[in-house]
């Protein structure tokens, strides 16, 4: 009797979250076996291991590392300029409270609503008409525009913790706005300006579907190559680049927990 | 000359008006308490002052300089708040020290001027504090202490003590005094609690939608209000309504009729000779029989416990209320609906012209 109860209460949810982190991990795993494939197709590999797929990665011919430079440039120009334009809105709406601020958020959030398909032949047009298509600005600004909601929401989630009245106060002691931003503001929204940061990085990294819409030859993304080097020929490469950014992702989450949560153990 | 002199102040927000022409001249070192209901223009008036509030006629002028339009950061003048509004990731220390930092002291200078600032709000120990980690009131002392660290001329406290409990509020009210009396420093006060403004001003302006109906030292505005608002808000008066005859000098109120007393000001009564009575419930007392003064018979509606008195609701003959304060010895016989004679000595009624 008591031992049922312990399987329906206690084992049975633990195997059913297990099983959906499985689900959720388990595909992803599966690009590294791929990647060590000693085919030239996208296969798991057959009596032999090579790790040529992660050599022509590093060919600059093959495309894959000017890619990722242009993926590196786009999103941390686009990432920067986020900061920015986002913060200084936040700021803003933080301070003088009230309809127009409201609206303009709602404006800013749209890119939210809106499907990218929709807005990727809006945005074709557009820039077709500025002679921005196929250019590093043209994307740069699209990617601005799509990471501009997260980054917004990410800062107005640490300033609305702050009371208004921080400025009133600082300015009655003496400071002038420069300061009363330098040293009042930003020391206390900086963990929302740094999370608004990295969403805008990865927003711009990740961005496929209106990109593939404004760029052809000039501008290649890393997801574009990834998206063209599956339509042309199936590249084991494409599960190397993947296995490396899994990597790379899996280190940095690492290096967050054992530096953050050691610097803020209250944080555990 | 007066040290601060506001002149003809207006401020509108669309229809509603938050100042309407507010004049108001404060000596250097004086404490001021702007008091009033919620929305009666006393906060809109410390944000002038301030320079947050940008005042569409009227101008401000401190030690013979208008500063009407100067920044706030220009003013010199400190400022706290209900709120506290302390910089949630400085150390109390370094909470004090930011006004200093601002105006570029020298190091040795601000660490000497942060201790002494914490030794006068008695917080030596919770230096390297974060503001979170202290209770409100000790939050409240680094407010004021970072308000003063730089000496300001003028100290603006936007009800400082309303979020802290009672008794920490009457300790927070003592140090205030104590500290203006240390300082020297022009304090200007903002409360909607009459007995905060008695305990600390030296005067009271008393506001009331936009306007100062009364201006003056606590026992003035306390023993002579000029309005029904003033007699009504400060100190819970009782207010009723009575008539004077000229022909014979009486004054009919509460269903009888009495000779006009001596200090009466026939001038204050209306054209059929109506007029507004007040009368302090500590001030009505109960008669067994004797007593001179003027007397009339109410029924007991209500006798409530107050602490330190016992608190009395009688209706008079012609259907008026009135409040009680009485000793609590005093009311030990008493039950509701008894009938009780109560004595009224005739210097302690007050009269107000009716229309005000």
């Amino acid at each position: 009797m008591s031992s049922r109860m312990s399987f329906f209460e206690r084992t049975l949810p633990r195997l059913v979250a297990w099983l959906l982190l499985a689900f959720l991990f388990l595909p992803i795993l599966v690009v590294i076996p791929v990647s060590l494939t000693d085919k030239s197709y996208l296969s798991l590999p057959d009596g032999a291991i090579s790790f040529q797929h992660y050599a022509s990665l590093l060919k600059w011919r093959a495309g894959w590392l000017p890619s990722i430079f242009t993926s590196i440039g786009i999103a941390t120009a686009s990432s920067i300029l986020v900061t920015i334009i986002a913060s200084a809105f936040a700021i803003g709406a933080w301070v003088h409270a009230g309809r127009w601020p409201n609206l303009l958020r709602l404006i800013l959030l749209s890119p939210l609503i809106v499907p990218p398909i929709i807005y990727a032949v809006g945005m074709v047009r557009l820039w077709s008409r500025f002679g921005l298509l196929d250019t590093w600005i043209g994307v740069t600004i699209v990617h601005v525009i799509l990471s501009m909601p997260l980054a917004v929401l990410a800062i107005g989630a640490s300033l609305a913790n702050l009371d208004p009245r921080l400025v009133q106060a600082a300015r009655s002691l003496g400071a002038r706005p420069p300061t009363v931003f330098a040293r009042v503001i930003l020391p206390n929204i900086l963990p929302g300006v740094g999370a608004g940061a990295v969403l805008a990085f990865i927003t711009s990294w990740d961005e496929i579907t209106v990109t593939l819409f404004i760029t052809s030859r000039h501008v290649v993304t890393l997801p574009r190559k990834i998206w063209t080097s599956i339509a042309d020929a199936v590249d084991p490469a494409l599960a190397a680049i993947a296995a490396v950014m899994l990597i790379v992702t899996v280190i940095a989450l690492l290096l967050r927990m054992l530096v953050w949560d050691r610097r803020n153990p209250a944080n555990r | 000359m007066a040290f601060l002199d506001i002149r003809k102040l207006r401020k509108t927000y669309g229809t509603a008006v938050a100042l309407d022409g507010i004049d108001l001249s404060v000596k250097e070192g004086e404490f001021v308490t702007l008091l009033g209901p919620s929305g009666s223009g006393k906060t809109t008036l410390l944000m002038s002052i301030a320079g947050f509030t940008r005042p569409e006629e009227g101008g401000i002028v401190v030690d013979g300089r208008d500063i009407t339009d100067m920044d706030p950061e220009d003013r010199d003048f400190g400022l706290v708040f209900q709120g506290y509004a302390l910089f949630p990731h400085l150390s109390v220390a370094d909470n004090i020290a930011f006004p200093l930092k601002v105006r570029k002291w020298e190091k040795a200078r601000i660490t000497a001027r942060v201790e002494e600032m914490l030794t006068l709000v008695g917080l030596e120990d919770y230096a390297s504090r974060k503001p979170r980690q202290l209770s409100g009131g000790q939050q409240q002392r680094v407010a004021i202490a970072r308000a003063l660290s730089y000496g300001p001329r003028i100290l603006l406290l936007d009800e400082p003590l309303s979020a802290l409990d009672r008794n920490l509020r009457e300790s927070m009210q003592r140090e205030l005094k104590r500290l203006h009396q240390e300082t020297g420093v022009t304090f200007i006060f903002v409360t909607h609690d009459q007995e905060e403004a008695y305990a600390m001003s030296d005067r009271i302006a008393v506001f009331q939608s936009g306007r100062i109906v009364q201006v003056g030292e606590p026992r003035e505005i306390y023993t002579h209000p000029k309005s029904l608002f003033v007699a009504g808000f400060l100190g819970g008066n009782n207010i009723f309504k009575a008539s004077y005859s000229l022909a014979d000098e009486t004054i009919s109120f509460f269903g009888s009729t009495y000779p006009a007393p001596p200090h009466f000001d026939a001038s204050l009564a209306g054209k059929d000779g109506e007029i507004i009575g007040w009368i302090r419930p500590e001030d009505i007392s109960i008669s067994d029989g004797d007593g001179d003064g003027i007397r009339f018979e109410a029924r007991v509606i209500d006798i409530s416990f107050a602490g330190a008195a016992e608190k009395l609701a009688v209706i008079a003959p012609d259907g008026q209320e009135v409040g009680l304060t009485l000793p609590m010895e005093a009311t030990r016989d008493l039950k509701r609906g008894a009938t009780v004679t109560c004595l009224v000595k005739p210097q302690n009624l007050g009269f107000l012209a009716p229309e005000t």
